[in-house]
């Protein structure tokens, strides 16, 4: 029987140097929201991942992961790294994944990068 | 001595005064080599020649320590003179010597038959020794006396000088270790093959090396001194971050930025850097080596990206495992439905025509049969009577026209058949508009929607496609007359909705149809497309509507069908049209 993502959301927040990440339900669409904001680069790339895949794992069937980028104000390649190892997890676990209100010098990394269509946004 | 005279003269005056005269000339001359910078060589072989040739010695020696406390000894001898190196046993000899003041325990040097040693002192410190060596006689205590004296004070000028070619010796290694520092820190600076700059505390450049002219594009230094380090970044705020950092923690370590070189590209650095701050915490200057990454990123970047495309193709794959799991079915199904069609359809064929004849007969009998009445009405109604004409002849109607409904029923189901397995003639593609489609097809549809559902339209601009377009209106006609069966198997008061939606999604045409009907359980969504799938009545449905429908659109048209919950509580199903779509008839 798997746990309602109200009781799995708790222990999913947290602080890792310059980023903080709060879980949080999603209605609309269905399934779990992290905010981050701060900086996601090399210090913290890897808790991050471990936190989100951690996440994903909780995420249901028809449901999604959101990313809420709108207090993310640095990511570096090492974020940028972790957010697409999170997507292709994604795509094998058939899971949707999106991120929302990226900061554009945010965005402008990922299409640097040339990762900005792989990814869905809302 | 005292009030000695020699032919008048007062000779312990004279000696006083030569004494005191080689003292002060002594002294004069330490202090005059100090500040002349003359080494120990010019001094002690000076002072040596100057005490010989003043008590007519035949050797003199001063064994003195230079800035290393390595001895030498600065030898008088025969009019000339020259430095020595003295060994440890060399200064063991003068120490003892000096100790036990025997006058013959030591010639200087060897090369005098009478000498007398005295050791240097100052402030508990042995600065040398004074070896003075006669062959004329050996020194009297008068000299002893005079020597002694002298060389009391010059001891510490020798001191003196000891500590000085100390302190020489320690400002010249110095001065060569900062020499040989500052070599190396100005190699360093212009060899790197990484950016080093230094900035101020407002983040303006100050110094900047050529590896980091080259990695900004810039080729005269002074484009790049005196301007905002941020102008070079891509995002300013990184840097405005970078700065909070710094001022936070005093250094940054492996700072990721991107820089925008004078011609517009980018360039993937980071940086190391660390605050100088004042007394008072400020900073003061800031001093970084940025290093270009870009190879290390790209690297990186093939691998996040195949990780990701074969994340994709794994996805496509179980995708079109799916597909063609459903189109194998469909070609078996086929091939079945193709003989069964083939074997029915030559059988029905004459059947129907018969029937039609065996009709145009019947109709031709009763006609007679009229007429025959007509002329003989007695016998005719008594022949009816006894055989029941009256309701043979009325029945009959009836049993031809249910066997034409039979017929016709058993030629769709032929005819279905036959489409499904792509018994007809291939038609060819041509462009077909999908809004005047799905109105053509609402027409035809009329008659099974009217009294169970309104149909609601929200077409957008589509540009026409290349398609089947016959067989593209059977699958709109097949999705919407499900969806009215479905409202209508719910048996409700009020009428239904189906919302017939179309829009343009990249190169596709996307047609969805919502209704608000019972919907369809997941359990029968994998098998919805499966041929002779159906949950009508017996009678109400073949089975195989949305699976031709599926053939249509997914083989013929290399697009999607799909079917999911709708918002409106019902089913939905989803078409996918390319708009330049390759006929495929494989």
């Amino acid at each position: 029987m798997p746990k309602p993502l109200s009781d799995l959301i708790a222990g999913r927040s947290g602080s890792f140097g310059e980023l903080s990440v709060r879980a949080g339900i999603s209605e609309s669409p269905p399934g779990l929201c992290l905010t981050l904001s701060g900086s996601l680069d090399n210090d913290n790339s890897r808790e991050f991942r471990a936190l989100a895949q951690s996440a994903l794992e909780c995420v249901g069937n028809g449901e999604a992961l959101i990313l809420d980028l709108a207090g993310l104000g640095y990511v570096s390649s090492a974020g940028v790294g972790a957010l697409t190892t999170l997507l292709a997890d994604a795509k094998r676990r058939e899971t949707y994944l999106f991120l929302g209100r990226m900061q554009e010098r945010v965005k402008a990394v990922f299409e640097l990068l040339g990762f900005a269509d792989f990814f869905s946004y809302i | 001595m005292s009030g000695e005279r020699e032919g008048g003269r007062d000779v312990e005056l004279e000696r006083n005064v030569a004494s005191r005269t080689l003292e002060l000339e002594l002294r004069n001359a330490f202090l005059r080599s100090i500040a002349s910078a003359q080494s120990d060589t010019v001094v002690y072989t000076a002072a040596a020649k100057a005490i010989g040739e003043l008590i007519s010695a035949d050797a003199v020696v001063i064994a003195y320590y230079d800035g290393l406390s390595t001895p030498y000894a600065a030898v008088y001898c025969g009019g000339g003179t020259r430095i020595e190196p003295l060994g440890a046993e060399d200064t063991a000899r003068l120490e003892r010597a000096a100790s036990e003041r025997r006058d013959d325990a030591l010639a200087a040097r060897d090369c005098a038959r009478y000498s007398a040693v005295f050791r240097l002192e100052s402030h508990d410190e042995v600065c040398g020794y004074l070896a003075v060596g006669r062959d004329a006689a050996p020194l009297g205590e008068s000299e002893r006396a005079f020597l002694k004296k002298t060389f009391s004070n010059f001891a510490h000028q020798a001191r003196m000088r000891k500590q000085y070619s100390r302190d020489e010796h320690i400002r010249r290694e110095a001065e060569q270790a900062l020499r040989k520092s500052e070599e190396r820190l100005r190699t360093f600076f212009a060899e790197s093959k990484d950016m080093i700059y230094t900035a101020n505390a407002d983040d303006v450049i100050a110094s900047i090396n050529g590896a980091g002219l080259k990695l900004l594009g810039i080729d005269d230094r002074f484009e790049a001194i005196g301007r905002p380090f941020a102008d070079h970044v891509m995002s300013p705020e990184d840097r405005q971050n970078f700065l909070r950092r710094i001022g936070n923690q005093g250094f940054v370590i492996d700072y990721e930025y991107v820089l925008r070189r004078r011609d517009g590209k980018t360039v993937f650095c980071i940086e190391s850097a660390h605050a100088v701050k004042d007394a008072a915490g400020a900073i003061v200057e800031i001093q970084g080596i940025v290093k270009d990454i870009s190879e290390r990123i790209a690297s990186e970047r093939e691998l996040w990206k195949a990780n990701l495309e074969l994340a994709e193709a794994n996805e496509n794959l179980k995708q079109t495992r799916l597909i063609a799991v459903q189109q194998e079915k469909l070609a078996s199904i086929g091939q079945l439905a193709a003989g069964i069609a083939h074997e029915i359809n030559n059988p029905l064929g004459f059947l129907n025509s018969n029937h039609s004849i065996m009709t145009a007969f019947l109709d031709k009998l009763r006609a007679a049969w009229e007429e025959a009445s007509a002329l003989c009405p007695d016998e005719l109604s008594r022949i009816a009577d006894s055989h029941d004409l009256g309701f043979v002849l009325e029945e009959l109607g009836n049993v031809v026209a249910e066997s034409d409904e039979g017929f016709r029923r058993i030629i769709d189901i032929v005819q279905n058949l036959r489409s499904f397995s792509r018994i007809e003639t291939s038609p060819v593609m041509s462009l077909y508009n999908v809004n005047e489609g799905i109105k053509s097809t609402l027409v035809v549809a009329r008659n099974e929607v009217k009294y169970v559902a309104d149909i609601e339209l929200d077409l957008g601009d589509l540009p026409t496609i290349s398609a089947l377009g016959g067989e593209i209106n059977q699958v709109f006609l097949n999705v919407i007359v499900n969806a009215a069966h479905a409202i209508a198997s719910q048996k409700r008061k009020e009428k239904g909705k189906i919302l017939i939606s179309s829009r343009l999604d990249k190169e596709s045409a996307i047609v969805v149809v919502d209704d608000d009907g019972p919907g369809i359980p997941d359990e029968n969504k994998l098998k919805i497309f499966d041929p002779f799938f159906t949950t009508k009545a017996p009678g109400k449905g073949t089975g195989l509507g949305l699976a031709i429908s599926y053939d249509i659109v997914v083989r013929k048209h290399q697009g999607a069908l799909s079917v999911s919950d709708s918002p409106q509580g019902g089913a939905r199903f989803r078409v996918q049209l390319p708009i330049q779509s390759a006929a495929s008839e494989g």
